[in-house]
């Protein structure tokens, strides 16, 4: 083997070892369980590996990665789910709309500071967690891992569309649960703030 | 609503409703040039819709940092190590 070929069979391994923390976090995002988690973070590393040939040396490794992990992970529970595959961007534009009336109603309740507490982290976790996985993993990919929403779209392999709206709906979702964290944490109500100027979603 | 601003800077100006509807594409700088300027200017003239951006901003941020970190172990790369080298899809490491 030439020295060149060694080399840059060294670069991919570290390149790919080196995403490590972020495929397992992902794995973990989607199983929701230590154990099933690193059995796919295996499957995922032993997969790559093999197709490493399909890995252009000037890719996104980490994405690549999320990206069979994610088909790993779909072929393992058999939740080939690809039902919506339309370009959804009404309904995306409803859940902003309704993600700015969350804040209207959490500003009347005094729940907005909930959010910037520092004992926010259980409430968030929790929330997270009680997301379907669809939601979950888009979550996972824009909000934490910090892929754009092409990006996401590609490691999930739906259309953008569709990343767009599971996210504000996800996000949305989130909201609603942690205002109800926060009411059982006693934030209490404070002083009605005036709707000032927002409409409500069109229907 | 808030009433139209003044032009001034030459971007096309837009209303509350139409800048509340860009406001997770804005966050997440999914938005053109064109249309995040135009988002970025009516935020400069509309107290309410900075406070909604603000607002969410902050639900981002929490949601990013409260994110539990990797619990992956030294011992999760030492076995995936060991079954790539066991599968003969990697060298041994030297």
């Amino acid at each position: 083997m030439s020295a060149d070929h060694d080399a840059h069979a060294r670069s991919f391994e570290e390149q790919a070892l080196a995403c490590l923390p972020d495929v397992e976090r992902f794995a973990r995002s989607l199983t929701r369980h230590d154990t099933a988690a690193e059995d796919l973070v295996q499957d995922t590393y032993l997969l790559a590996f093999r197709g490493r040939a399909t890995f252009a040396t000037d890719g996104n490794m980490r994405r690549w990665l999320f990206s069979i992990c994610h088909h790993a992970w779909l072929r393992t529970t058999r939740r080939e789910q690809r039902v919506v595959l339309t370009d959804d961007g009404a309904e995306a534009e409803l859940e902003t709309l309704a993600a700015v009336m969350g804040h209207v109603t959490a500003q009347r309740s005094g729940l907005d500071r909930f959010v910037s507490s520092i004992d926010v982290g259980p409430a968030i976790a929790a929330a997270i967690d009680g997301l379907s996985p669809h939601m979950r993993v888009v979550v996972v990919l824009v909000d934490v891992q910090g892929l754009g929403y092409e990006e996401a779209a590609t490691v999930l392999d739906v259309p953008v569309g569709t990343v767009r709206s599971r996210l504000f709906r996800a996000r949305r979702v989130l909201q609603e649960r942690l205002f109800e964290f926060a009411r059982d944490a006693g934030f209490t109500v404070s002083a009605p703030v005036a709707d000032r100027h927002l409409r409500a979603p069109a229907s | 609503m808030t009433n139209q601003p003044v032009p001034v800077s030459g971007v096309p100006l837009i209303d509350c409703d139409a800048t509340v509807r860009r406001l997770w594409d804005y966050l997440d700088e999914e938005l053109d040039t064109k249309r995040a300027e135009e988002v970025a200017q009516h935020l400069r003239d509309c107290a309410a819709c900075r406070e909604h951006f603000a607002f969410a901003d902050h639900f981002l941020a929490a949601l990013h940092q409260h994110w539990p970190p990797s619990s992956a172990p030294v011992s999760l790369r030492e076995r995936v190590v060991a079954r790539l080298t066991a599968e003969g899809v990697m060298a041994p490491m030297r």
